[in-house]
This record gives structure tokens, C-alpha cells and sequence, in this order.
């Protein structure tokens, strides 16, 4: 039977491998979202009245993570900053339910932080797939 | 595990009775006390969880009721002070109280009254996060 997903089984998991191979998680996640990328490429011609022609299978791919919460200080949203300082990839464990998760090396393309007086400091982050991105 | 408006409630008490601000802190208007008083009330309550924690947004009020109106006016003022170094204790960790509301009344004849209205949120304490 199909069910509804629960937001809050969709967990990101990071590793450093240089340092350790275990996976930490990113803690305070409150949003988190995933898209395909897919660059286009066309091939049409004059045959194809007019109707946009993509070549299948050409193109490159990648996946962007979204995500945003409450800054807790984990280990793994401290990790998560200085691989972003450094401009380095960091290896991503996303889990999107009990069986299944995507997983690859990934680099951030934004990191923002936003504190306001009287609320919790919170963050955003986006990051790009640096590699080839598996889902199993 | 205690609950997160139990906790808050709890250590608001401790920390009111801790001072010797008023007579007794109450969770319902007492028949009889002393002036001054205080009663402490958890309204609303919502969710305020996040990846691996649960959390809690809780509306609390806190009415200090006191027959001469300077008194409660220094009161408030030292129950608001007093009231920034909240620890909610093991189980839920207090990230903020933020008073968001604050008003002074007077039943014809009665006593005076100030309410302070206040937003608590909390989250549970880490219990380990690794895979």
C-alpha cells in the first residue's frame, strides 16, 4: 500500500571521508527539496514542423539539494560551513524514506545564515552535485 | 519524558519562588492570597520540530496581581529581569522567551493586575546523531 512520505524522514546525512567514514546529520533541518538537472539538447530540424526535437540520453545531469532550518551547531552543520568556506565537496546522504537514498559528492553553491533578536538563527544552503549522483 | 509546557512551567515557578517577588505562584487565581501573587498559565501550545527534534512553541502568561500599583510596577519589572535566565532543565533545552505582550489593568474597587504574555520555544535536548 502507498503511502504518504513524512517530511521529517527526509533526512541529509553528510561525510567527510578525509577525516572520518562515518555520516553525521545535518541537525535543525526543517525544508528540504531535490531537483534533476538536465541540460537540453536540440536537434531539431526542418522535418520537425516546428516541434522542439531533444536529443535523448545527451546533456549533462546534475542534482541540487535545498535545505533550511534552525542553526543547532551539529557537528554536521559545522561541517557542512567549513566545506563551504573552503569551497570543497562533501559526500551526501540523502534519506528520503526507509529504503531509499541519494547519495554522491556534492558542493555548495550558497550558504546563508540570518539571525534576527528574539528568534533563533536559522539557515539555507544549496548544494550541487559534484559527480555522479546515485538513488537506491 | 516530561513534557515541554511541564518543564517550562516548572522552572518558571522554581524560579519565582526562588525570589521573595511574591506571596505564592499559582496555575489558577487563588480564592485567597496575599498580595502580591502570581499566576502562571500555559495557553497554546504548537509544534516547533525539526529534523531528529521535537519541539514546542508555548504561549504562557504570567498575571501578577497586587493591590498598590507601585509595587506591582517594580515587581513586574524585577519578574521580567529575573525571568531571561529560564532553564527549562535536562529534558528540553529553552531557546528563547521573548515577551510578546505586556498590559496593566484594574477591576473598579479590586486589585491591579499586570499581564505578561510570553513566547517560549523549545527544543529537546541532543541525544546523539550519528549513523
Amino acid at each position: 500500500m502507498s503511502l504518504p512520505l513524512r517530511g521529517s524522514d527526509c533526512v541529509l546525512r553528510i561525510c567527510d571521508p578525509g577525516t572520518s567514514s562515518s555520516f553525521v546529520l545535518v541537525e535543525g533541518v526543517r525544508l528540504s527539496s531535490w531537483k534533476i538537472l538536465q541540460e537540453q539538447v536540440a536537434v531539431t530540424d526542418g522535418g520537425d514542423e516546428g516541434w522542439r526535437r531533444l536529443l535523448p540520453g545527451a546533456g549533462l545531469r546534475s542534482l541540487e539539494l535545498a535545505f533550511s532550518g534552525m542553526y543547532l551547531g551539529s557537528i554536521g552543520e559545522h561541517l557542512l560551513r567549513d566545506k563551504a568556506f573552503r569551497g570543497e565537496s562533501v559526500e551526501c546522504a540523502l534519506t528520503l524514506d526507509e529504503g531509499t537514498a541519494v547519495r554522491g559528492r556534492f558542493i555548495a553553491l550558497s550558504l546563508s545564515f540570518e539571525a534576527m533578536v528574539n528568534d533563533e538563527a536559522t539557515y539555507a544552503a544549496t548544494l550541487r552535485s559534484a559527480g555522479a549522483v546515485t538513488i537506491d | 519524558m516530561i513534557s515541554a509546557s511541564n518543564a517550562l512551567q516548572g522552572a518558571l515557578v522554581a524560579k519565582l519562588n526562588e525570589s521573595s517577588l511574591f506571596t505564592g505562584v499559582y496555575h489558577d487565581a487563588p480564592a485567597r492570597a496575599l498580595f502580591p501573587y502570581a499566576v502562571v498559565n500555559c495557553s497554546d501550545e504548537r509544534d516547533w520540530s525539526c529534523v531528529g527534534r521535537s519541539g514546542r512553541e508555548i504561549s504562557l502568561q504570567l498575571v501578577l496581581w497586587d493591590e498598590q500599583p507601585s509595587r506591582l510596577l517594580t515587581r513586574e519589572g524585577d519578574a521580567e529581569f529575573l525571568l531571561q535566565a529560564l532553564d527549562a532543565g535536562l529534558a528540553w533545552h529553552l531557546s528563547t522567551f521573548v515577551l510578546t505582550g505586556k498590559r496593566r489593568s484594574r477591576n473598579p474597587g479590586g486589585p491591579w493586575s499586570c499581564t505578561l504574555e510570553f513566547r517560549a520555544r523549545l527544543i529537546e535536548q541532543e541525544n546523539g546523531a550519528s549513523e
